[in-house]
Parts: structure tokens; C-alpha cells; sequence
């Protein structure tokens, strides 16, 4: 695994309010990290210390598993709390301006208004967007330069239910075919869930977990349904073989806690004891429940 | 550092504040030079019996001692337009990074806090280059247009370079105020009040504490442009004046860098 951010006992104070607390956290070259928590949890403090914007009251960070210089800093988009534009400059100036930063060609300006579907507002000025339009706006300044890391602070705020279907095909597209890894935080939890490969849980600044998504399916109880014509039996069956809590019977449905055996073993089992089996699908625990238990309510 | 400098400029020479500020400064640099013939056209009517002189003599004798393009052109940057647009566009120019919030893009993209600073600083001294130049070239042509062109000498160059030392001066103060308020309207507020407060402050303190003018009013910027402008100024006068501009630009300069150094953006 190639870490493309680690964190060490990372630490923001503001006067005698810590915000972010001793974090140390490791991102991986492809990663698409959710990184969740309630409202002042320290998510974005973090995410602008990593970025060089906020300075580490404690700890460090590397990048590329290096000391974070601006070369290496340099590789890494950005798109943190409100997108920084100049209001009185069109969507290309912009890139074009934030471009000459990121060492990009000017012929990449126009690419990257196709990719956040902002090829047609010509010389309007972003000053009088809408707030999806600087949002996808902002995206698409972190794009600039080909970076290998990208940080989004809550990407599709602000953006309508197909924006915000475009912005998470933008956000996989970019994944798995350039290998860009993302570093990104969102309210919208199922939406999240929906492209992170991993996540991390902050709580009052404080990392309270970090997990994939195998591992929070399986810390979110998720359960296999075997419906069976003879729940009983079925029952006595299974707490035989396996340990007797990870077993439940709602009606003729038998739930076997996840991880415990594949469903084709139970399934054999049942059969050989006489047992009907006549569907098996995964229920699935609530993994937006999960993340509030942890974030603290 | 390259590509900070040719975002910075790209920057500089597509705000439009730059030339709205230009412009005003060219007007009213103008129109300083028009009222000042304006008055010497009413004195040289009073004058009107004294034969055989030229209208330059006339003015001369009325007491208007720079009646040509030279001497407008000398005495330009000693006037306030031209530190109070620099005031306002350095305020904008400085603060938008911070208003718009495309400062932390900035340092996002692995750009130091210090090197942005030093980029924003050679903009802001070129906009400085370039009000100095505007103020300058009307104030010439009208003067030369008004009354005559008048001889430049060598000497003059060295009043010039003076006096870009102090407006270097006025630009680090008006720098600094932006980086620490970083609100335009605060910055400009404060960019307008100050040169036009500070001189008086400093003269009532003379007059109260020392009973004369000078003793504290001579380190403060208009006084030093004051004295860089006078054609007849002495090489005490000039190098004092051109200490105390090098002096600000270097202490205001070194606040800003310590300002923006250990501030979050």
C-alpha cells in the first residue's frame, strides 16, 4: 500500500478550543476516503492543514510518504468549504488563471469545463453562477494540472440530484482511470457510501474509527435471509453448527449474522436436514445509523 | 516562483480596478495642472501692466516657481491623488485574494505564504511603476500644453528616483494594512484616512510639544515627498527623504511577511 497522506498525532488549537485532536490517519494511493463527522467535528480544519492552508498547532503530516514540500504539495487538488473564484472573471479565466498555478497547459482549461459541464457559459462571470455551477467550478480548478490526490470538502453541496450524479461518475471515472486518489467529506452519507472505498469517523476532533467498506459491513451487522418452509427446524439446525446469537428467526425468515459462514455452507446444511430453502438475499444493516452512533449524537 | 509571478501580473493586468484607478489618477492629476494654470491666468491679468515679460516670467513672479511640463512633471507624485488611488487599488488588489477566497487555492497548490507575498509585492510595485508613470506623463503634457516644456536635467532623474522611494514607501504601508485587515473596505478606509490624518497628527504634536513643525512631521512620508519634489531641495533634504522611503518599504514590507507567515488563509 502507498500511502499518499499520513497523519501523525496531528493537532489544531484555536485559543483553548482543540478542533482537531492528535489524528493519525493514512490514506492509500487509490483510495476514494470518506472522511465523516458532525458539523465542527474538525474535518475541515484537517483537510486545510494537510493543504498547507491552516498551520498544525502539534504533530506533522507527509505526502507520498515524503515531508510535504510544495513539489509534492503541488500535486494535489483542492476544493475546501466555498470554492475560491474570482467573481468577476468567466469560467475559463479562472482555470486558466488557477491553471498557470498548477502548472497546467491552457488547452487543459477547456477539457476541464467539459468534465464539469461548464463548456457553454462562455464569458459569463462566475460572480453570477448559481452555487452548483461554482461548485462544479471549483471542481474542476482542483482538476487543473493532473493531480494525484484530490481533497473535496462536501463536493455536491449546493448541487441538484443529477449534478450530483454527474460529480460522483466524475469522482469514480477519475479513480479508476487515472488512479486519483480522494480524500473526501460529505453529510450526505449515503451518498458517500455509495463511492468511498474507505472511511474515517471523526469526533470532536478526534478520529473515533477508520474502516473499509468490508469491515463496516460487517460492524453494521449486515445479515444474510434464508426464508424456509420450516423455520423451527431451520433454527435448531443452525445453533448447532454456529454460535446461537448470530442466528434469529423473524417468521419464516432465519437471519445469520454475516461473516459467520457462506451462504452456500448454510444453505447445504438446511438442505441436508430437510429444510426448504426457497430464497437467500443479503439484508443489509444501516450503515448511516453506524456513522451517527460513532460521530456521537 | 515564475509561476506565482505570471499569475500575480495576469492577475494585475486584468483587474479592472488597476485601470479605473489609472484613469482617475490621470484625470485628476490633469485637472490639478489645469487649476493651477487657471489661477495663474487670473494672476497674470493683474500682472498684465508689466511689459515685455512671457506668461512663464509672469507666473514665475506670482510665485508659481514650476509653470512647465518639467516642473508639473516633478511635482506629481507630491500631490495626494496619487497615493490615495494607490491606497485604493492596493487595498483591492491585496484583499481580493482574501475576499474571494482564492487565497487558499493558492497555498493549496504547495505555494509558500512568503513567496505569494513576494509575487503580490512586485505586482503591486509595478501597478506602483505604473501610477507613477500615468501621474508623471499628464503632468508633463499638460504642463508643456498650459505653458512651456521646460528643460530636463539630470538632477530631476535623481528627484524621481526619490520620489518612487517614498511612493515604494506609501505602497509597503498600504500592503501591510491589507495583508493584517484583509477587507477591502476596511484596508481602504485605512489606506485613505492614515495619509491624510498622520500629517496633521504629527504637525498639532510639533506645534503642542516642540513649538515648530518639523521634529516629528519629518518622518512621515508627505513630508519626505514634500521635500523630494522641490526642485531647489537640498542633498540633505534628498537623502532624508529617500532613508525614510527605503526605511518604510523595508519595515512595512518586513511586517507584512511576518503577518502573512504565521496566519492561516
Amino acid at each position: 500500500m502507498e500511502p499518499v497522506l499520513q497523519t501523525f498525532e496531528l493537532t489544531k488549537r484555536f485559543g483553548s478550543k482543540t478542533a482537531v485532536d492528535h489524528v493519525s490517519m493514512q490514506i492509500n494511493r487509490g483510495d476514494i476516503y470518506g472522511f465523516i463527522g458532525r458539523n465542527g467535528a474538525g474535518k475541515t480544519t484537517l483537510m486545510r492543514m494537510v493543504l498547507s492552508q491552516a498551520l498544525p498547532s502539534e504533530g506533522r503530516y507527509e505526502l507520498f510518504g515524503q515531508k510535504p514540500v510544495p513539489e509534492l504539495q503541488q500535486r494535489i487538488g483542492s476544493l475546501v468549504e466555498t470554492p475560491g473564484l474570482y467573481s468577476n472573471c468567466s469560467a475559463k479565466e479562472n482555470l486558466l488563471r488557477f491553471g498557470i498555478l498548477a502548472g497546467a497547459e491552457a488547452r487543459e482549461a477547456d477539457e476541464v469545463l467539459d468534465m464539469v459541464g461548464l463548456a457553454g457559459t462562455g464569458s459569463k462571470s462566475a460572480g453570477h453562477f448559481s452555487l452548483g455551477m461554482k461548485q462544479r467550478l471549483g471542481i474542476g480548478i482542483a482538476l487543473m494540472g493532473h493531480p494525484d490526490f484530490i481533497v473535496l470538502d462536501e463536493p455536491v453541496s449546493g448541487l441538484d440530484p443529477a449534478g450530483i450524479q454527474e460529480v460522483r461518475n466524475l469522482i469514480l471515472r477519475l479513480n479508476r482511470e487515472q488512479n486519483i486518489t480522494f480524500l473526501i467529506s460529505s453529510h450526505l452519507l449515503d451518498e458517500l457510501g455509495k463511492i468511498a472505498t474507505r472511511f474515517g469517523i471523526i469526533n470532536g476532533g478526534r478520529l473515533a474509527e477508520e474502516l473499509t467498506v468490508g469491515e463496516l459491513q460487517e460492524r453494521c451487522g449486515g445479515k444474510m435471509r434464508f426464508v424456509v418452509n420450516d423455520p423451527e427446524k431451520a433454527m435448531e439446525v443452525l445453533r448447532e453448527t454456529m454460535d446461537p446469537s448470530h442466528v434469529e428467526q423473524r417468521d419464516y425468515a432465519i437471519l445469520v449474522q454475516e461473516g459467520t459462514d457462506a451462504a452456500a455452507v448454510i444453505n447445504r446444511r438446511l438442505v441436508e436436514a430437510g429444510v426448504d430453502v426457497s430464497s437467500i438475499a443479503r439484508e443489509s444493516g444501516s450503515w448511516e445509523d453506524y456513522f451517527i452512533e460513532r460521530m456521537g449524537r | 516562483m515564475g509561476r506565482l509571478l505570471r499569475f500575480e501580473f495576469r492577475k494585475l493586468f486584468r483587474q479592472p480596478s488597476l485601470y479605473i484607478c489609472l484613469a482617475v489618477t490621470a484625470l485628476l492629476t490633469f485637472l490639478s495642472v489645469y487649476a493651477l494654470y487657471s489661477v495663474s491666468q487670473a494672476v497674470m491679468e493683474d500682472f498684465s501692466s508689466v511689459q515685455g515679460m512671457s506668461p512663464s516670467e509672469i507666473a514665475m513672479l506670482a510665485g508659481f516657481s514650476e509653470t512647465s511640463g518639467r516642473g508639473q512633471m516633478l511635482k506629481a507624485l507630491s500631490s495626494d491623488n496619487v497615493t490615495l488611488l494607490l491606497g485604493i487599488f492596493t487595498a483591492l488588489f491585496i484583499c481580493s485574494d482574501y475576499s474571494m477566497r482564492t487565497a487558499k487555492n493558492i497555498i493549496g497548490r504547495g505555494y509558500t505564504r512568503t513567496g505569494w507575498l513576494t509575487a503580490k509585492l512586485a505586482a503591486v510595485g509595478c501597478g506602483c511603476l505604473l501610477f507613477c508613470a500615468a501621474a508623471m506623463v499628464v503632468s508633463y503634457i499638460s504642463g508643456t500644453a498650459f505653458w512651456k516644456s521646460g528643460e530636463v536635467q539630470s538632477r530631476d532623474f535623481v528627484l524621481l528616483l526619490v520620489q518612487l522611494l517614498v511612493i515604494f514607501g506609501y505602497a509597503a504601508l498600504f500592503v501591510f494594512w491589507s495583508v493584517l485587515l484583509r477587507s477591502s473596505g476596511g484596508a481602504i478606509a485605512l489606506n485613505l484616512v492614515i495619509p491624510l490624518m498622520l500629517g496633521l497628527i504629527l504637525t498639532i504634536l510639533d506645534y503642542l510639544i516642540f513649538k515648530d513643525t518639523e521634529t516629528l512631521s519629518r518622518y512621515w512620508l508627505a513630508h519626505a515627498m514634500l521635500k523630494a519634489s522641490n526642485i531647489l531641495a537640498d542633498g540633505k533634504d534628498l537623502w532624508h527623504a529617500a532613508l525614510l522611503g527605503a526605511a518604510y518599504t523595508a519595515v512595512f514590507t518586513g511586517l507584512s511577511y511576518l503577518v502573512v507567515s504565521r496566519r492561516d488563509v
